[in-house]
């Protein structure tokens, strides 16, 4: 295996951080100066958050299919355990939270 | 059999196939292991967060009291820092040389002490005006939330402050390798936490 050199390294990281950036800038930009209406804001911010999380564990963390399979098992695992938990989670909450049918909630 | 192309997630700084890979991949996998459970924790806490983001018990609500200009120059601070911390792991591989590899760290950890400034800055000006976590249940889950986050960080910079010592004690050798790749993975995943937090508390919290 021929390793990658320093210049192919750096480029990873350089590249990682520009999409990052403009990643973070644009659902900042929404935010703060009322580009698009509230549930369009709301979309683009998730939208933006998890290709920038993507694009972390691509670029910084190297999380690929390279990597040896146990390492992203454990972490496609652990996303499944955080899913069934706070989706779950959220999902009995408020369902209650409408039942219960106080209007605001607390 | 054909050698994988990389025996552990992150940057590989040790030759593929020697018996000091193969420690380290152990060791690497185990610590992934641990930040896993880790991001359980905050998964949970994010959880809170959200049954919470509209109990305010008439209390303060976030567009009364949230500023978006220090978070997102923590924001920059962090995302900046997993960059730099990058070229820490890029002279342990390539370079590995005390003082690139101490340079690139010192960055690292004054941005991390930078991010730390900015929240306990917001902290203490929230704590002025009355925002404190008693208040509702939603400060509460504010004030956990944003707070384990920011404990975190400052282990990540006495992490690298103790790395320093290390380095400077005993140079680039391979415990102090080792231990930076995995000082690299904690600190990668911090950051990752703060989008998390960045996107589900101040950017909906102001608008």
């Amino acid at each position: 295996m021929a390793e990658r050199s320093r210049k192919h390294d750096s480029l990873i990281y350089l590249s990682g951080y520009g999409v990052a950036l403009v990643l973070t800038l644009i659902p900042f930009g929404a935010v703060a100066f009322g580009w698009f209406s509230f549930t369009v804001t709301i979309w683009l911010i998730a939208v933006c958050a998890v290709a920038q999380v993507v694009t972390h564990l691509i670029a910084f963390l190297h999380l690929d299919r390279s990597s040896q399979l146990e390492d992203l098992l454990l972490v496609l695992f652990t996303l499944l355990i955080i899913g069934m938990v706070l989706g779950g989670g959220l999902w009995v909450i408020f369902d209650l939270n409408a039942r219960m049918a106080t209007g605001v909630p607390g | 059999m054909s050698a994988p192309a990389k025996s552990h997630a992150g940057l590989v700084v040790h030759r593929p196939g020697t018996p000091l890979a193969r420690r380290n991949e152990t060791s690497v996998f185990g610590f992934w292991v641990f930040m896993m459970s880790d991001l359980v924790l905050f998964a949970l806490i994010f959880a809170t967060f959200a049954v919470m983001s509209r109990s305010y018990a008439d209390g303060p609500r976030p567009e009364d009291f949230l500023e978006l200009r220090g978070p997102f120059l923590g924001t920059m601070a962090l995302l900046l820092s997993s960059m730099t911390y990058g070229f820490v792991s890029i002279e342990l591989k390539h370079g590995r040389r005390r003082r690139h590899v101490a340079a690139w760290l010192i960055v690292t950890a004054l941005l991390g002490a930078g991010f730390l400034y900015l929240e306990g800055d917001e902290f203490v000006r929230l704590a002025g005006e009355g925002v404190v976590p008693q208040k509702s249940a939603y400060l509460s889950a504010y004030f956990v939330l944003v707070g384990t986050h920011g404990l975190h960080v400052l282990g990540g910079v006495v992490w690298a402050l103790v790395m320093l010592l290390q380095l400077a004690l005993w140079g680039v050798d391979d415990l102090v390798s080792s231990r930076l790749v995995r000082l690299g993975i904690y600190w990668h995943l911090l950051d990752i936490v703060w989008i998390g937090i960045f996107s589900v508390v101040y950017l909906p919290g102001v608008m």
